[in-house]
């Protein structure tokens, strides 16, 4: 079973609406089983990713999207995994303006994450909101939550997302948008079992370019392929 | 005694400052040491212990150099053996690697712990200097005393605040910092953990010194931040 772990659906301010239907167009047409979904960051559109996984049951694994800036984030985001059938949360510090060393924005979200077993994905790209440095500690104080740290360290920061991750085994590297030494360099650190397909559609990448990227990395190891592919997606997202 | 922990001297595209300069400077603002070390687009550490031969009593002379360099170790090592500089100024952003990069670090802080040297940063809240990566060193090696310039401004100030107060061997420095930031640092990471710059002639010697004054009227607190941490940290006699 294949899982990418990075795609956006849904409305937004300026582009073209991502609907369920046409993702799930080229999913078929390129293998993948499963994608978790979000929506943009910046014109927070839960409703359509909802809509997603309620319409394609199987198909699609959806996170929540919360400005946590806002007074009832934490409330929001506890209704859409205890209510909605939302498995998981979605930050993007850059569009919403906070650093991941501002623990007193975020924490509260992951202690929800931490009540219901959710996954957190990160933006974790070498920008200064979002540094690799900082999911050490974020990782440490909440050791029983998974997080997935997008864009690992996109490009500069990789050799600081590899350490980091090879710190912290609730830490978890994304694919989209690594070149092939950092996607190399990734497996080879952390093994084959922390690293999850993300292909970052529409934004950083397709999936027929990242498949094979990835598959290319996982050359040599033991299972990696099916590891990196699906196995380790399907493990952190509670997916039979 | 008031010791200034930075100062760049000597020739670079369109600067030639003399050691003699910045020495009117500092007599002109009452410092009697001060932390001189090379320009960082033009490295040249022999100029730095020309300047260390000729006034021992007021330079306290630190190495500069590219970690790139194929020979960066060598030079650091004659910089501690050979010349009896005090430590390594490091900046991340001009030589273009980022601060937690261990691969290239690691040895440069493997001689600062072999001869007992410290090493003293660049430290704004540009992607390669971010205050945690530099106490990322710090944490990796607690033997050696690592201090950051600028205190994180402009964004991560409070984080470089709370890191000074969490890891033991790291440090603040003031110059170029804004003075509420500079009280904010007092505030969470205590005098013992503010050292005073200036970053002279960048900086305005008087201006700098005016706002770690600035910053509390407890005149014990201000010999701490303006020259006895400095002492403490290179082993050198308080007076």
């Amino acid at each position: 079973m294949i899982i990418d772990v990075s795609n956006i659906i849904g409305r937004h301010k300026f582009k073209p609406e991502i609907t369920a239907q046409s993702l799930l167009s080229q999913m078929d047409k390129a293998g993948i089983d499963m994608a978790v979904v979000n929506c943009y960051a910046e014109s927070i559109d839960n409703a359509s990713v909802e809509q997603a996984f309620k319409s394609y049951p199987g198909r699609f694994i959806g996170l929540y999207t919360v400005n946590p800036w806002q007074d009832n984030a934490a409330r929001e985001l506890e209704d859409a995994l205890a209510n909605k059938g939302f498995k998981g949360l979605y930050m993007n510090p850059l569009r919403h303006g906070y650093m991941l060393c501002e623990h007193q924005v975020f924490y509260p979200l992951l202690e929800v994450c931490r009540k219901y077993q959710a996954p957190v994905w990160c933006y974790g790209a070498a920008e200064v909101f979002t540094s690799p440095i900082f999911f050490d500690e974020i990782a440490a104080d909440f050791p029983d939550v998974n997080i997935i740290m997008g864009r690992m360290g996109l490009q500069y920061d990789n050799a600081s997302a590899v350490a980091i991750g090879k710190r912290r085994t609730n830490i978890y590297l994304e694919t989209s948008s690594s070149m092939d030494f950092n996607t190399h360099r990734a497996i080879k650190a952390l093994g084959p079992d922390r690293v999850l397909l993300g292909t970052g559609t529409p934004e950083a990448g397709y999936f027929e370019l990242e498949l094979l990227k990835v598959r290319n990395a996982t050359k040599g190891y033991e299972n990696g392929e099916a590891k990196v592919l699906g196995e380790n997606a399907a493990r952190i997202f509670h997916i039979k | 005694m008031i010791i200034d922990m930075l100062a760049h001297i000597g020739i670079k595209k369109g600067e030639n400052y003399k050691v003699e300069s910045l020495l009117e400077l500092m007599d002109q603002n009452g410092v009697e040491k001060c932390m001189i070390c090379s320009q960082l687009e033009t490295v040249d550490n022999d100029y730095i212990y020309d300047c260390c031969k000729r006034y021992p009593d007021r330079v306290i002379g630190f190495a500069v150099i590219n970690p790139w360099d194929i020979d960066g170790e060598a030079e650091v090592e004659k910089c501690y053996r050979d010349y009896g500089f005090y430590g390594l100024k490091m900046n991340a952003i001009r030589f273009g690697y980022s601060a937690d990069r261990h691969s290239i670090l690691d040895p440069y802080f493997d001689l600062c712990e072999k001869y007992g040297k410290c090493v003293v940063a660049h430290g704004q809240s540009d992607m390669f200097s971010i205050p945690d990566k530099w106490a990322e060193m710090a944490k990796t090696y607690p033997k050696v005393p690592v201090m950051l310039y600028h205190m994180g401004v402009p964004l991560m100030y409070e984080r470089a605040c709370e890191l000074a107060r969490d890891v033991p061997n790291f440090y603040l420095s003031t110059c170029g910092a804004y003075v509420p930031v500079m009280r904010m640092g007092y505030e969470i990471a205590g005098p013992e953990k503010i050292l005073f710059s200036s970053d002279a002639p960048f900086g305005d010697m008087g201006q700098e010194i005016a706002k770690v004054k600035y910053i509390t009227r407890n005149e014990a607190d201000q010999e701490i931040m303006l020259g006895k941490n400095a002492a403490d940290m290179l082993g050198i006699a308080y007076r």
